[in-house]
């Protein structure tokens, strides 16, 4: 499926910005698990000066090594599920609206769209220092929609979304006006 | 009572089974959400290399183990008492 077919593009509508996370934010939870997979050998080495024998036994082998394997399995699908949740999270802007597209979990998606005609106003953040220095932040628009608020999440150069967003919602409302 | 070693490979097998069912899961949301860049690729990749070495490793592990050994749970009233009374 591609993205025209996504978003179900409009004939005369361009895509703009195709926006994830930072993958600043990815990597943060990454290094997180790849941790967690250094919690076994801490265990083995720990297990193997004190009860060597644990590690050798007929039966106490075989079942750490497969207590082990599952461990490994879980975290490593877990990274996988990680990079999933992250990809699939997405902010579409085009000269027409905005689409929030959010994966939660596997089986909860939730895709929200806005007229850019509804943007009543938009802010852009930045706050904390991994923030500042790999340029990314938050991005605020305020509808006259139902749903009162569109967030952009830790997104980068939000301060650029937030200009070109708002060029844009001019130039929209005097294509409606002329219209 | 006792029961061979195999028997621990029952909920392995579950963990391996639910681990394949999730896995397939996250490639064809990724599949069907147009995220078919090369980005996904590598990592759907990595994580598959990753998979195959893990259980490459877990193979070359439990290879030379004897699974008819007996796991015997004896309750004899000679056993030493867990509490006081």
């Amino acid at each position: 499926m591609k993205i025209e077919s996504l978003i179900n593009q409009k004939t005369n509508e361009k895509v703009i910005f195709y926006l994830r996370r930072h993958v600043i934010v990815f990597i943060g939870g990454a290094l997180f698990i790849v941790l967690m997979m250094m919690l076994p050998i801490g265990a083995w080495l720990l297990a193997n000066a004190n009860f060597p024998e644990l590690m050798t036994g007929e039966i106490s082998g075989p079942a750490i090594v497969l207590l082990g394997s599952a461990y490994y399995l879980w975290i490593w699908l877990f990274l996988f599920s990680h990079f999933v949740d992250y990809y699939l999270d997405a902010w579409v802007i085009t000269t027409d609206r905005i689409l929030n597209i959010e994966q939660e979990g596997l089986f909860n998606r939730t895709v929200s769209e806005l007229d850019l005609t509804n943007v009543q106003d938009v802010t852009s953040e930045v706050h904390g220092i991994l923030p500042f220095f790999f340029g990314y932040g938050n991005v605020f628009i305020q509808t006259a929609a139902e749903r009162g608020r569109f967030i952009f999440e830790q997104v980068p150069k939000p301060e650029e979304i937030r200009k070109r967003l708002l060029i844009l919602v001019d130039e929209d409302r005097r294509r409606q006006n002329q219209e | 009572m006792s029961f061979p070693l195999a028997i621990i490979l029952v909920p392995y097998g579950v963990v391996v089974v639910v681990f394949f069912i999730v896995a397939l899961l996250n490639v064809y949301h990724l599949i069907h959400y147009s995220a078919t860049s090369k980005t996904s690729f590598a990592f759907t990749f990595v994580f598959l290399a990753g998979t195959a070495i893990i259980a490459f490793l877990t193979w070359q592990a439990v290879g030379g183990v004897d699974w008819q050994t007996p796991i015997s749970i004896s309750l004899s009233s000679s056993s030493p008492k867990l509490l006081p009374f």
